[in-house]
């Protein structure tokens, strides 16, 4: 990413969309409209304030859960659907490839479905001709371009959805869970094909749940959840912050894969011992969500698994970031955790309470930091991601003051102004915070 | 609209042939069915309305001819306005992933319905035949008639895709509407738009009466009814002016609700 990037295939600025919940269109609502008396239909954002931009040659992953809006910002980039607000440029064409075989009509034979795909990616029937070959060799399908669709496999016709889409990429590809069928050695073919696409100059959008699968073929990844973007950015850390969220009901999020800084030199003693990170709210659940005013507490997970050696006397420093980046705290645990590397289950856990820390609503991560001394020797920065939220115990007037990330609870004393003598001194301290 | 359309062209032309393909493969008659389902209509009215009803001794010229001749025209028009109508449900698939003009689905819809015509044909020709018929100058007239019949199953056809696009269960009462159209147009019985019984206001009201009764003035060798077939046509293009003022307003919003 240098600075003179080229013109990007894909820009988006502050998209939103919003869909109205329930039923289209009732009678009931109909009428009352007829009325003028015009229902306010509960509605909500699927999108909301989502920018971003991809370049050509890039493959962008796309990650979030059910419902994050992943599919509906492909539609609003693939032009099926309006944006409500903000705007998308595409420079070029889309094409989606469909689910396995929807675009196939099962009558029709392998050979007319491929010209069919073909026109529905918006190519003329020359253009498929003149790929033919290789599209139906890619497939392997030579022998089976007589059959119905319908008599072929599924894997058969993924294989010829993707081969067509492929073969016949305009500038920008959508590739959306369509690899979730066929057996492993096809998905690292089409992983393959999409690299040999993006090599062209071209962009891929791919939405998947298989990390995995986005981490090996992506460059960068962009989360969503709620419509919102959580985080984008390079593939391996949006991911590692991905899975850090997605743990539930205990699961400790496996660091031992994820990222590490390029300047931790595995020869000048660095080495691989974060192994897990864990937020967890007062009841020591792990949770993703805290409620403001809630005591966070962040475990590290240590492992020397491979290692082979034995540390004593470390130190694990843990740290909490805002959305921006900006470093709200850090705490640093004493001299004392050991981490034995030559035990395959043994994990030292180090938990820090973060309780005099009252941060703000919003977004946080939290980096890990391993120390032997003055040596940095572990560190992954997205170890885990949490959100405060708003809870009832916060007094709103403090975040109507500006972008504040700690909000302070504080020692007062007021000391009234009448004549009581020495009646304001001592133990007429007033606590205002925490009233509620 | 129009360089939309030219830019899918190649789509359009995909679909439907895709439409008529299907509609014919892995059948026992294939084609056959466009010349068998007007033969057994006209068994089927020349025995009820030809027989029993006397329909026959009120219709100019034999009634078979007669019958065909309003048959093959109503029966396109029907294919065509459900296939129109619903092009944009059965295609929900595309509708929803791939951006292309919603257009050419309608359009590529109504390929199917006019090869079938044209199969049909020659149990028209063979009657015509039989019974003598228009000359080269009528068959002219009943292409034309075709013609102006699909500007009223576009008009109507269109309105209804976008419609169902919202309310998927109109396409329930279709089947009635479209039998109740077919008995109140000069289809099986014939009208006289210049009578004075109650009939004759059909001639008028109905908008695809002016076209079916070119085409069989123009089979049969009739005199040509222009100014009924001039007021069907000029109600039909405001129809589909009308229709294209819809779908194009309601167009942004049927990825969402389709």
């Amino acid at each position: 990413m240098g600075d003179a990037t080229p013109e990007p295939i894909i820009e988006v600025e502050g998209l939103g969309k919003r869909h109205r919940l329930g039923s289209m269109v009732t009678w009931s609502g109909w009428l009352r409209g007829l009325l003028g008396r015009r229902a306010e239909r509960e509605t909500f954002w699927a999108l909301r304030d989502v920018s971003f931009a991809v370049q050509p040659g890039e493959v962008l992953g796309i990650v979030g859960h059910n419902g994050a809006g992943k599919s509906t910002l492909l539609k609003v980039l693939s032009g099926v659907t309006r944006p409500t607000e903000g705007w998308a440029v595409v420079r070029g064409k889309v094409a989606s490839l469909l689910e396995v075989g929807a675009g196939f009509h099962p009558e029709l034979t392998a050979k007319e479905n491929v010209y069919l795909t073909g026109a529905i990616l918006g190519r003329p029937p020359a253009a498929v001709k003149k790929r033919f070959e290789e599209i139906v060799a890619w497939a392997g399908a030579e022998r089976m371009l007589e059959t119905p669709a319908k008599r072929l496999s599924s894997g058969m016709k993924s294989r010829l959805a993707f081969s067509v889409a492929c073969h016949l990429a305009p500038e920008v590809v959508v590739v959306d869970e369509v690899l979730a069928v066929g057996d492993q050695q096809f998905r690292r073919r089409c992983c393959e094909q999409m690299r040999a696409i993006a090599a062209e100059g071209k962009a891929v959008l791919f939405v998947s749940h298989d990390l995995g699968l986005v981490e090996g073929l992506c460059d960068r990844a962009l989360w969503l959840s709620r419509g919102e973007v959580v985080q984008a950015g390079p593939c391996a850390e949006v991911l590692s912050a991905y899975r850090a969220s997605q743990r539930e009901g205990g699961a400790l999020e496996d660091l031992t894969q994820a990222v590490r800084p390029a300047e931790l030199d595995r020869s000048a003693g660095a080495a691989r011992l974060i192994a897990g990170c864990a937020v967890r709210n007062e009841q020591g659940l792990i949770e993703a969500e805290m409620p403001w005013g809630e005591r966070v507490s962040v475990t590290a997970r240590l492992r020397g698994v491979g290692e082979g050696r034995r540390w004593d006397g470390l130190s694990a420093a843990v740290s909490v970031d805002a959305a921006d980046g900006a470093r709200v705290a850090t705490a640093m645990s004493p001299a004392t955790v050991s981490v034995n590397g030559s035990s395959e289950t043994g994990e030292t856990g180090v938990t820090v309470g973060l309780d005099g820390l009252r941060l703000a609503p919003g977004r946080y991560t939290v980096a890990l930091t391993v120390y032997d001394g003055a040596t940095r020797v572990d560190e992954v920065a997205h170890a885990a991601v949490f959100a405060v939220v708003p809870s009832a115990a916060l007094d709103e007037r403090l975040t109507g003051m500006g972008q504040a990330r700690v909000l302070c609870e504080g020692g007062w004393k007021i000391e009234p102004a009448d004549d009581r003598g020495d009646a304001g001194a001592d133990g007429d301290v007033v606590e205002t915070r925490r009233a509620a | 609209m129009l360089a939309e359309l030219a830019a899918a062209r190649h789509l359009l032309a995909l679909l439907a042939w895709r439409d008529v393909t299907v509609r014919y493969k892995q059948s026992f008659l294939g084609v056959g069915w466009a010349v068998v389902r007007p033969l057994v209509t006209l068994v089927i009215f020349t025995f009820i309305c030809g027989g029993l009803m006397g329909e026959a001794a009120r219709t100019p010229g034999p009634y078979p001819l007669f019958l065909v001749a309003g048959m093959l025209p109503w029966m396109c028009f029907h294919a065509a306005l459900m296939g129109v109508g619903t092009s944009l449900v059965l295609n929900r698939v595309l509708v929803t992933k791939v951006y292309f003009t919603r257009l050419a689905l309608p359009l590529a819809a109504s390929a199917t319905p006019l090869i079938d015509l044209a199969v049909s044909m020659v149990v028209l020709l063979g009657l015509m035949a039989w019974y003598g018929g228009g000359g080269v100058g009528g068959v002219l007239v009943a292409a034309a008639a075709i013609g102006t019949l699909m500007i009223t199953a576009w008009a109507v056809g269109l309105t209804l895709a976008a419609v169902l696009a919202w309310y998927r269960d109109l396409k329930q009462g279709l089947p009635f509407v479209l039998q109740a159209w077919m008995f109140l147009g000069p289809v099986v019985y014939d009208i006289d738009p210049w009578g004075d019984s109650a009939s004759s206001w059909l001639a008028w009201l109905n908008p695809v009466a002016g076209s079916i009764m070119a085409f069989r003035a123009g089979v049969t060798g009739a005199e040509v009814p222009w100014l009924v077939w001039g007021w069907s046509v000029l109600v039909s293009v405001i129809g589909l002016w009308l229709a294209l003022l819809l779908f194009s307003w309601l167009e942004e919003e049927m990825g969402d609700v389709i």
